[in-house]
């Protein structure tokens, strides 16, 4: 976690300076990790093929951008499918029927995913050692943090309750499977939406605004 | 009074299991009964309304049959004959509905669907109340008024073959009989077979009037292999074949000018989607009822079947073989099977069915002239009888048969709305009964939570003020306050009341102890109540100490949120899903506090690790390390491990309602085709099992419960579930008695060389370990007797129960430090969700009747229920247990008080969905479903309480040395004879006093009492 933050914060830091002192064609030998160097370096810069600079380096950072950037991206993915799997499991230990309505219940896990996995992958990135520390006791550093522990708990809480009505005899079309789960799931998560300001609200003498 | 947690605990079991006998005696009521005569005779028959001086008039109209068959196929459901599939199933039958002269109704059963509660319907008349489901396994002579008595008080002769139940009911009333038993499920060729070898001698001979026939078959291939199965037609065609000869008989037989006969098809019952029946579901409840006899009408094509009550069977058949009608019946006479006869005889069958009725109704209801029905037929009675006057002066203008028309129409329509009276009185509650349980079993309940710090402390011991209670006026004074409460109640209650029935010691006995515990109660209350402000620096730690994990809310909140869910009907059916739910939300709550210690701790570690590094040395981590790696991943791998057991188990039994009709794999399992992969699945767990079991035993165990096992395996065999390689599957089947009385002997084996284990390790020498020992030989002997009494398709249960039970103790329990009460929490829904997983459900249908069969050659009551109720209970008891083992075994370990604080735990859990529900039940008592849901729930519940209260004396003995009950029975002694002198003279003015109160009580209740009737009386003589 903590060599990826510094990372990105420089990567953007170079960006910014790339844009007015464009002098980022040693970063290539440097490495990122040196930027504010090579930031330095570049104010002693001359005039002379400052434009070539200017050029190299913003292919430069856009290419690595772009490298990071999707490797990243394909590693979302990865997570998003791999938690999509881990929910359906998870409904189907909880008895759904296995074979019977397994897209309803793929269904069910998509949008559990998507209320959950996919802020966490937003916010935090494919860093696991990120999420564990967010969703262990007392992990939660800042109102990010707070606020998608918040939402994500609601969500399964609202998916849980949501499987109560289904054994009771009233036939409503909503008492269906995945039905009332994942309008319990919907439910959850919006109460999340609002629980989580108001949370944060009322113990903002304890939580950073900071994304650690 | 100091008392262990144990001893208190099982203690408060105990006496709420009173409570709770005491509530559902008045719960279950007690059936209709007339206060005249034991049984109605002819002479007490009404006479025909103004039929003037004839000496005929109160003589029954001729018969309408002569002879009668009824051919009573148990479980034919309605749709086996007038179903889509009905012409396939039954064509002769179904051609005589059709066709012939017949008359054909679907009969309503009333719930509980269970045999013997419908042949007492089916005789009587009445509905037999709920409680005669539990009187199923010994029927006794059936002694109220019936049908067959009175068919043998009239000299008619009787035949019966089928099921043995109606021999037990009516013994000696039958010129002839052959039972045959009912409980070897297995079976469906030869209890029929052993009915129809009969019928062609009988069916040839005239010396019979009424000949019975009840066929079994039917429901056991119901039972065996549900509805829809393959052996459901032939079945149904024998069936249709003996309809058919019995038939040809009985028209061959007829001659000219003689009455005609009247053959009976019906069923008792009907069968659920799963082939069980004792609920209250449609395709359980209607049964077809087909009258044939030459007296009716030709029909002319199919119509739909009018729908009657199963009761109603009793007064027409009464009525038509002339006898009369039963006292307590309930039913009203079915007007199709009239319509051939005269008007006059019409309306005085209707009469003699309306008379009896009321008579039923002026008896049971105190105020019977306001019911609609008894007014209606007052009116009826009266026009019947300008109509008798009109007729027997010879007139016969249509304008006397219209008037007759209308008197049968308001006949009917009394005879409806009285019947329709009576069978709502049938739920009448002896609410005194039951509020005296009810308050009894929550003021234990609230004792029981009151001593919640005090038992789970660290010493484990309970404060009970009793003698400090025992010796306060306000004892006293509630002693005579519930006295005179009592003698009020008893005194102006109209209606029986068991409470007011028992003998005035033991009543007495009941106030004082009520009152004892109120006080106690109270005492307690106020010792809790300023503890708070008196010890106030000590608050903060407290609180800090009852810091709650998430662990601790999801089992508070599991247990909470199942004893509210109880009260939707809903949830008690489908109570097995709320079950797995809850565990399979702990098993994840668990998952996550494994995966915190170990990935935790690691980061935790590695972290102070980096910064001292070199001052600390690090080779006990490293030791560590090698040894817990493949530990870590054993205790993170249980936790799935046991999610995949129970999805698995969950889909072995379909139980509840409304998904039991799923397919599920003990089916599958139990077709013949998948009698192999059954075999090697036995065979698997059997090894499993002795694998699992083994370690813990002393090796005389180990080769006896080896041999056990081999002994279970053959037993299975013999019976025929599963078969050896070298066995032909086309081999006779036996009972299996020998093979089973042979594990029966290693299983006493066990048991007594645990039991010697125990007794030597308690007094000759304090060996914990001998002790461990023996307990796990003890819990081997029941793990033993477990497998000789499940199902072949049910031993993965058993077996997935021992490895979760392995795993956990060993992974997680020991290794996350959960305390005793945790620990006990846990157990208890692990056993709750095994008695689903089992195949159990709410229902009585499920209970495994042929269990109590295993190693018996007939029926013996105390062993079979034994068994029964072994068999049904498994699950927890199984886990209790274990419960009781790894507590004891990890005692040396943990703190010594662990076993005290599992078994108040247990208590605990146990009562609070017993009380819980018998308000609930109290509440709901006029709910729709309280027969068939509620009722059997309220059944199982009870069970389980004594059950638990069993264990919890298992716990007792267990907890410590035995110097210490002795001890405590010392100390108690000893406190008694401290104040002798004191105690003495409170108890005999306490006596005094009380007899005193209910002396002016009862002066009371007696001038209060004569004063309103006499008013009563001032007032009838004004209204006059």
């Amino acid at each position: 976690n903590q060599s990826h933050g510094v990372h990105s914060r420089h990567h953007r830091r170079l960006c910014v300076h790339g844009d007015r002192r464009p002098c980022g064609a040693r970063a290539r030998l440097l490495g990122v990790r040196h930027a504010p160097a090579v930031a330095l370096r570049g104010v002693r810069c001359g005039r002379r093929g400052q434009r070539r600079r200017l050029l190299a380096a913003r292919h430069l950072a856009a290419h690595q951008e772009a490298h990071a950037g999707l490797s990243r991206l394909f590693r979302s993915c990865v997570y998003f499918f791999l938690s999509c799997l881990f929910f359906h499991a998870v409904v189907v230990l909880y008895g759904a029927p296995l074979i019977e309505s397994a897209l309803e219940t793929f269904s069910l896990a998509v949008l559990l995913t998507s209320l959950t996995t996919l802020r966490c992958l937003c916010v935090l990135g494919p860093n696991v050692q990120a999420w564990i520390r967010v969703f262990s006791r007392h992990g939660a550093m800042s109102v990010w943090d707070t606020c998608l522990q918040i939402t994500v708990a609601c969500t399964l809480v609202g998916a849980w309750v949501g499987a109560f009505p289904i054994p009771l005899d009233w036939d409503r079309p909503w008492q269906v499977w995945p039905v009332s789960c994942s309008l319990g799931a919907t439910i959850g998560f919006l109460t999340g939406l609002v629980a989580a300001p108001a949370w944060i609200h009322y113990h903002r003498k304890q939580l950073t605004y900071k994304c650690k | 009074m100091k008392v262990r947690s144990s001893v208190f605990a099982s203690f408060i079991l105990i006496l709420e299991a009173v409570g709770v006998a005491l509530f559902l005696r008045g719960f279950f009521p007690v059936p209709l009964k007339s206060s005249l005569s034991s049984k109605s005779k002819l002479s007490d028959l009404p006479a025909e309304p103004l039929a003037g001086s004839s000496p005929n008039s109160s003589r029954l109209p001729q018969p309408l049959f002569k002879r009668v068959v009824i051919m009573l196929v148990d479980a034919l459901r309605e749709d086996f004959v007038f179903g889509p599939n009905g012409r396939s199933y039954m064509p002769y039958t179904r051609h005589l509905v059709e066709r012939g002269s017949s008359h054909s109704f679907v009969a309503k059963a009333r719930p509980p669907t269970v045999t013997m509660p419908r042949i007492k319907a089916l005789t009587t008349g009445t509905i037999p109340g709920f409680i005669d489901v539990v009187m199923n396994l010994n029927s006794p002579a059936l002694l109220e008024d019936n049908l067959v008595w009175q068919a043998k008080a009239a000299g008619k002769r009787m035949v019966f073959y089928g099921d043995d139940t109606w021999v037990r009911l009516f013994p000696k009333h039958f010129m002839e009989h052959d039972g045959t038993t009912s409980f070897f499920v297995s079976d469906y060729t030869e209890v029929d077979n052993n009915v129809t070898r009969h019928l062609d001698s009988t069916l040839k001979r005239d010396d019979w009037d009424i000949l019975i026939l009840h066929y079994l078959g039917l429901d056991h291939i119901g039972h065996i292999s549900g509805p829809h199965s393959s052996l459901i037609q032939p079945k149904l065609l024998e069936m249709d074949d003996v309809l058919k000869k019995i038939h040809g008989a009985l028209v061959s037989k007829e001659a000219e000018g003689s009455l005609p006969y009247l053959l009976v098809l019906c069923g008792d019952h009907g069968m659920s989607e799963t082939g069980s029946h004792g609920g209250s579901s449609e395709p359980e409840v209607n049964t077809p009822l087909v009258l044939i006899s030459p007296a009716f009408k030709r029909k002319v094509g199919m119509e739909k079947p009018e729908v009657v009550e199963q009761v109603d069977l009793t007064p027409t058949l009464a009525l038509g073989l002339g006898l009369p009608i039963s006292q307590n019946s309930v039913g009203r006479l079915i007007p199709g099977v009239l319509e051939e006869t005269s008007l006059r005889d019409q309306l005085r069958f209707l009469h003699l069915n309306g008379h009896q009725l009321s008579c039923l109704l002026k008896d049971s209801t105190p105020d019977y002239e306001k019911e609609a029905g008894f007014e209606q037929f007052r009116m009826a009675e009266r026009a019947h009888g300008s109509w008798m006057k009109l007729f027997l002066e010879g007139n016969t203008s249509e304008v006397l048969t219209n008037m007759g028309r209308k008197v049968l129409k308001q006949y009917l329509e009394a005879l409806a709305s009285m019947s329709s009276a009576l069978s709502k009185q049938l739920g009448k509650y002896d609410m005194y009964s039951m509020v005296a349980g009810m308050v009894f079993v929550f003021q234990l309940l609230l004792v029981l939570l009151l001593a919640m710090p005090e038992a789970l402390s660290g010493e484990a011991t309970v404060d009970l003020p009793v003698l400090s209670a025992l010796l306060s006026l306000p004892f006293y004074l509630l002693c005579l306050l519930l006295a005179s409460v009592h003698v009020l109640v008893c005194t102006s209650a109209e209606s029986s009341c068991y409470f007011c029935s028992l003998s005035w010691g033991l009543v007495f006995a009941a106030v004082a102890l009520s009152s004892a515990m109120f006080c106690i109660l109270i005492s307690m209350a106020m010792r809790r109540l300023p503890l708070g402000p008196l010890i106030h620096g000590k608050s903060p730690s407290r609180s800090s100490e009852w810091s709650l994990s998430e662990l601790d809310v999801l089992l508070l909140a599991g247990t909470v949120g199942h004893t509210l869910s109880l009260a939707a009907s809903s949830f008690v059916e489908e109570e097995h899903q709320i079950w797995y739910f809850l565990l399979n939300t702990l098993c994840l709550a668990v998952f996550q506090d494994v995966c915190r210690k170990y990935f935790r701790e690691q980061s935790a570690s590695g972290d102070e690790e980096e910064p001292v590094l070199p001052s600390r040395d690090c080779h006990p981590s490293a030791r560590s390390r090698a040894e817990v790696l493949p530990e870590r991943w054993l205790a993170l791998a249980t936790p799935p491990f046991t999610l995949v057991c129970c999805r698995l188990l969950r889909s072995l039994n379909q139980t509840g309602v409304q998904w039991a009709h799923l397919p599920d794999v003990g089916h599958w399992l139990n077709s013949s085709e998948h009698r192999t992969l059954l075999s090697l699945l036995a065979a698997f767990c059997l090894f499993l099992i002795y694998f699992l079991v083994q370690r813990r035993c002393s090796w005389v165990s180990k080769v006896a419960l080896a041999l056990g096992l081999l002994g279970v395996y053959s037993y299975r065999a013999a019976v025929g579930n599963v078969g050896f390689p070298w066995q032909r599957s086309g081999s006779a089947t036996s009972k299996g008695t020998v093979e089973a009385r042979f594990v029966y002997v290693f299983i006493l084996g066990i048991l007594f060389t645990g039991t010697k284990d125990l007794l030597r390790s308690q007094i000759v020498t304090a060996d914990a370990e001998l002790k461990s020992r023996g307990l796990w030989e003890i819990y081997s002997g029941l793990v033993l007797l477990v497998s000789l009494l499940f199902r072949a398709h049910n031993l993965p249960v058993l077996c997935c129960c021992l490895l979760i039970q392995t795993l956990m103790a060993q992974f997680i329990w020991k290794r996350l430090h959960y305390d005793a009460a945790q620990t006990t929490i846990m157990h208890y829904w692990f056993g709750q969700a095994f008695f689903y997983f089992q195949g159990n459900s709410n229902n009585i249908a499920t209970v495994d009747i042929s269990v109590g069969f295993v190693g018996l050659e007939s029926y013996v009551e105390a062993p079979a229920v034994f068994l029964t109720a072994l068999n049904t209970y498994a699950g927890p008891l199984l886990w209790a247990c274990h419960l009781v083992c790894y507590l004891s075994s990890e005692r040396g370990r943990r703190s010594p008080v662990a076993v005290g604080h599992g078994c108040y735990c247990l208590a605990l859990l146990r009562s609070v969905p017993a009380a819980a529900y018998i308000v609930l039940v109290t509440a709901l008592r006029y709910h729709l479903f309280i027969w068939s849901v509620f009722s059997p729930k309220l059944l199982y519940e009870s069970m389980h309480l004594l059950l638990t209260a069993g264990v919890c004396l298992f716990f007792i003995t267990m907890e410590q040395s035995p110097g210490s009950s002795f001890q405590a029975l010392m100390c108690c002694l000893s406190c008694l004879l401290d104040s002798p002198i004191c105690a003495f003279v409170l108890l005999s003015v306490g006596i005094f006093l009380l007899f005193f109160s209910l002396c002016v009580c009862y002066v009371l209740t007696y001038m209060c009492f004569h004063c309103v009737c006499s008013a009563n009386i001032n007032i009838n003589y004004l209204n006059v």
